[in-house]
This record gives C-alpha cells, sequence and structure tokens, in this order.
C-alpha cells in the first residue's frame, strides 16, 4: 500500500483514522509505526505506558493491513491502535495493577471480555497504561499530565488519559468507580463516558468495589467514545451510521431514541437540561466556574432549554457510593491487607483498612440509600423533564504531582476527596456520564464539563455532548488555543 | 466509639486513636502507631458520612440483597 502519511497524531481523531485507513490514505503499518516512534519521544517524561507492545503491535498491523484488502464488511477497528488500563486482563501478560504485591503474578490466562471485544473488532493494543494502584485513587503515578508534566493526570486511568492525549493511542480502555473516567479525562482535555451501570462486562478486570465499577473508554472525540462503547457492548453494526446516531436522524439502529431527529441548525433546539448550580456546594475554582457559565451560553446558543434544579440527596448519593467503595474495596483486598500491606502505597492502604472497619450495618444501609437516590434523582428528572444535566465534572484542573493538593475558594483540600466529590454521586445513581473538555484554566490546563443522562441513555447522552463539542470546539479547539498561546 | 453531638443540626463522630488500634487489632490490621492519627481522622469523616445516609433513610431500613439495577420506571417525560 502506498501512501502520503496525511495524519498528524497530535489532532488525529479515531473516527478520522478509520475513515483514513479504508480510504488508503495511510496504512495501519504507518500509523502503528507512528504512535510508537511518539511513545519512544514521550514516555520518558510522561509515563503512561506500564509496557508496550512493540513487535506485536506492529505484527498485527501488517495483518490488518493485508485484511483490509480482504474482508468486507471490515471489522469497525481495524487496524488502530488502543490502550489497556493495566487492570484489565490481556492473554499471555501480566495485569500488575500498579503494585509491587502482585509482582510476579502469573499472566493471564485470558483476555477481559473487554478487551476481547475490542480485539475481535480489529483493534491494535499497543500497550498497557498506568493506573493508580489497584485503581484506588487519582494520582496515577508515575504518569504525568501531557499538558504540564509537574502535574499528575488524575485518576485511576491516568495512563489511559494520558496516552490518549498525547495521540499514542487514538482510545484507550477505563474504569469507574468513583470517577476514575472522568477525572483524567477533565484533567487531560479528552473525552471519557462512564456508560449506565453494568451495560460493559468487567469480566477479567482487577475489581475495586464490584457494586461500583464500570468499564468505559477514553477518547479524543464525543464520536470516538461513542464507536468505543458500541463495540464495547457489541453493536458495532450501529458503527457505519455513527453520523446519523449523533445527529439523531439514524434509521438504522432499529432502536427508539430519546429524541426525534435533532436539526443541524439548531441541534439543541428545546432539549431541556438541568443545571445543578450548588452542586458539591459551588466550592470551585473561578476559572472553572467560569469555563462552566461559558459553557451554559454555548447550550443556551444551541438553543437548549435549560433549567435550573436542585438536588436534595446529593450528599446521601455521595456518602453511599463512598461506604459501598470502601468496604468492598477492603473485602477485596483482604489477604493483601494481612500479608505483605507495607508493599501497599500508605494512603490506599489506609482507605482499605478504614473500610475493613465499616460496620454491616452501614453497608446495608448504604446499598439502601442508593437505591433511594436513584429514585430520587430520578423525581428531579422526572418533576423537569430533563434530557440531561449539566455540571463541573471536577472543581479543579491538575494539581502537582509533587504535592496533591487542590486549592479551592473554602481552603486546600487532598486531590482525592477534592476530585471525586463531584463525580462519585453519578457511581451511586448507575447513570452514564460523560465528560467533554470546555475549556482552558489561565495556566492552559483543561477544564471538563459533565453531561449526566438517564440511564440505558448513552446515545441520547452523546448527542446532547457532541453538539456541544462541536459549537466549543472540544480537544482540537484546546489543542490549537494551547499552541497559539505558546507560540 | 465517641458519639459528640455539636448542635441540633450537625453532630461530629469522633473515633480516637485508641478506639482505632482496638478496632484495628479485631479487625486484623497491623496498623503502625504513626499512622493511628491520621487514620482516626479519616474513619471519623467515614463516620460522619455514614450519617448523611439519614436524609434517604427512614428508622427502619430493610436490607437490600439483590443486584443494583440504575434503570428507572418507565415515567414518560423525555426532555424534549
Amino acid at each position: 500500500m502506498t501512501s502520503t502519511m496525511s495524519f498528524n497524531l497530535d489532532t488525529l481523531t479515531l473516527r478520522d483514522a478509520i475513515r483514513a485507513l479504508d480510504a488508503g490514505e495511510f496504512s495501519s503499518v504507518e500509523l502503528i509505526r507512528a504512535s510508537l516512534q511518539l511513545a519512544r519521544a514521550t514516555e520518558p517524561e510522561l509515563h503512561a505506558f506500564v509496557e508496550l507492545y512493540a513487535n506485536d503491535a506492529l505484527t498485527y498491523a501488517q495483518f490488518a493491513d493485508r485484511a483490509r484488502t480482504i474482508l468486507r464488511p471490515r471489522r469497525p477497528l481495524t487496524g488502530v491502535p488502543i490502550g489497556i488500563k493495566d487492570i484489565f486482563d490481556i492473554v499471555d501478560r501480566h495485569t500488575r495493577c500498579n503494585s509491587r504485591q502482585l509482582d510476579g503474578a502469573d499472566v493471564a490466562p485470558r483476555d477481559a471480555e473487554a478487551v476481547l471485544r475490542l480485539r475481535h473488532d480489529g483493534a491494535i493494543l499497543i500497550g498497557k497504561t498506568v493506573t493508580q494502584e489497584y485503581a484506588a485513587g487519582v494520582i496515577s503515578d508515575p504518569c504525568r499530565n501531557p499538558w504540564d508534566a509537574d502535574r499528575i493526570p488524575g485518576g485511576s486511568s491516568g495512563g489511559s488519559a494520558a496516552a490518549v492525549a498525547v495521540g499514542t493511542c487514538l482510545g484507550a480502555l477505563g474504569s469507574d468507580t468513583g470517577g476514575s473516567i472522568r477525572i483524567p479525562a477533565s484533567l487531560t482535555g479528552t473525552v471519557g463516558l462512564k456508560p449506565t451501570f453494568g451495560h460493559v462486562s468487567t469480566q477479567g478486570v482487577y475489581p475495586l468495589s464490584p457494586s461500583l465499577d464500570t468499564v468505559g473508554p477514553i477518547a479524543r472525540t464525543v464520536a470516538d467514545a461513542l464507536i468505543l462503547y458500541l463495540c464495547l457492548t457489541g453493536r458495532t453494526a450501529e458503527i457505519a451510521s455513527i453520523e446519523g446516531l449523533l445527529t439523531g436522524n439514524s434509521e438504522s439502529t432499529g432502536r427508539k431514541l430519546t429524541f426525534g431527529p435533532l436539526l443541524a441548525s439548531d441541534p439543541l433546539d428545546g432539549v431541556r437540561i438541568g443545571v445543578l448550580r450548588s452542586f458539591g456546594s459551588g466550592n470551585i475554582q473561578p476559572d472553572v466556574a467560569t469555563a462552566f457559565d461559558t459553557s451554559l451560553q454555548v447550550l443556551r446558543d444551541l438553543r437548549a432549554e435549560l433549567v435550573e434544579v436542585s438536588w436534595a440527596h446529593e450528599a446521601a448519593a455521595r456518602a453511599s457510593a463512598h461506604l459501598i467503595s470502601r468496604a468492598e474495596s477492603s473485602a477485596i483486598h483482604h489477604q493483601h491487607l494481612r500479608h505483605d500491606p507495607d508493599l501497599i502505597r500508605e494512603d490506599i492502604r489506609s482507605r482499605f483498612e478504614i473500610g475493613a472497619l465499616v460496620s454491616g450495618d452501614m453497608y446495608l444501609r448504604a446499598l439502601a440509600a442508593r437505591e433511594a437516590v436513584r429514585d430520587s434523582i430520578a423525581a428531579v428528572y422526572r418533576e423537569h423533564a430533563l434530557a440531561a444535566i449539566v455540571v463541573p465534572t471536577l472543581p479543579a484542573t491538575a494539581p502537582l504531582a509533587e504535592s496533591p493538593m487542590v486549592s479551592l475558594p473554602d481552603g486546600e483540600e487532598f486531590a482525592g476527596p477534592a476530585l471525586t466529590r463531584l463525580t462519585m454521586p453519578w457511581n451511586a445513581t448507575g447513570q452514564p456520564v460523560i465528560s467533554v473538555p470546555c475549556g482552558l484554566d489561565a495556566d492552559d490546563l483543561p477544564i471538563g464539563i459533565s453531561f449526566v443522562g438517564r440511564p440505558d441513555e448513552e446515545i441520547a447522552l452523546c448527542q446532547i455532548a457532541h453538539a456541544f463539542e462541536l459549537a466549543s470546539g472540544g480537544f482540537a479547539a484546546l489543542v490549537a488555543a494551547a499552541t497559539t498561546a505558546t507560540s | 466509639m465517641v458519639d459528640t453531638p455539636a448542635s441540633e443540626e450537625t453532630r461530629t463522630i469522633g473515633v480516637s486513636e485508641q478506639e482505632l488500634a482496638v478496632l484495628g487489632r479485631i479487625a486484623g490490621l497491623s496498623i503502625a502507631p504513626a499512622r493511628l492519627p491520621a487514620m482516626a481522622r479519616d474513619l471519623s469523616l467515614t463516620l460522619q458520612l455514614a450519617g448523611e445516609l439519614d436524609a434517604v433513610l427512614g428508622d427502619e431500613v430493610v436490607p437490600v440483597i439483590r443486584p443494583f439495577d440504575p434503570s428507572w420506571p418507565d415515567e414518560g417525560g423525555n426532555g424534549r
């Protein structure tokens, strides 16, 4: 195959790569080579990957290029580089979970279900990405933020988000128990989709809190995240009509969408979106507040109908997710806490130990409260006839790695509780949430906005997020703005 | 475990380091003395969070033994 190598990994999207590979504009081998070359250049500072599978990736890329000339219809992800968070099993590879306790563990006997689905759809697994130890936190050490290497990428799916942001892979798998997809997505300017709880299999994923663990994609655009979500849920046939799905004009899905057709001229005309103004007590950094207000104006310009709403049980939602997560993660790590606990990073160890002290009564009350808060948020959507709720993804931009404290108007706070405050309530309710970049702060650090959808309505949610992304510029606009600022 | 009423509206639930040490031993954990102060603070915060559940729970809580189902009943009104 001849090509002109007409791509730029700074801004290339998964969807454009799929189209260009199909059109023969470049080959999978060229794309994978470029990804590996970029990784070699960036990894010494970024540390997004635990390991790269260079030889395997190039071999599979050769297969992909041959398969593309033979197979019709082509598998949707044929020949594109995808990163896998190092809590997902990959056959014959180690799953290390960034834990010294798992050094020397056997290789995985088979792929995790989510990995298998992406592989089946033609994805090339370019490497394992760095996670916070046991996926229990927001730092993802030693990975750093591509926007400022002195800062954390967020976590626990920090390596996945950093790799997508820099371009070494065009999509990646993450997991989200208290915000671990959305937090790094927001801090790195990428898009993170936490699907409805239970939609994507967690089989073969190292658990943190099985009642909350949710698998989902991190990508550069809403369309890319939706493509990966459709692959992860076995709905690949719908990818061919992705444009129709995103604009609500699809007739091929055989699936009733929440909305009627969205008109391109007024894509959100009449769509009712709730604004939780007091979410997280409004304790957010001024630049984040400004970006959020600007984003609301973008939504108004798209003719969305914004409705101020309140939710009385936000704190109970956060508390139930917190208690369930603590208790279950402690049970998961019962043996780890009693054999070589010194091998666990101290803050993670303390978190698990505290979980061991959560009483059975407290755990059962948290489970019961979770059902109550699900019903209470459903009532808010019903009362106001909402399609989605919009909130800032996080109260802050990326903290410094050396001292991961978050400066907020009410004072300094540890990164863990500060960065999960706005994300964790939605783990309790189990709703789908997508975080989309919405601007940069004064230090050119990305800011994210989250759309919270109705359960099982990922496509409708992506329609709203896609319309917002088109109007606000998304990842590409952040890159352009940062490039302008530094040139 | 010390339950310290602060006011009618708010309650501060505190765990002393000594109490934490005992609880840790009962749970089979080895918590070094140097770690007790920070962990006691964190556990106290966790217990305070448990108080937040009261806002949605009645006096009698029926234990939930089924897997969580995130779906909502069909309520009509789809936001458009």
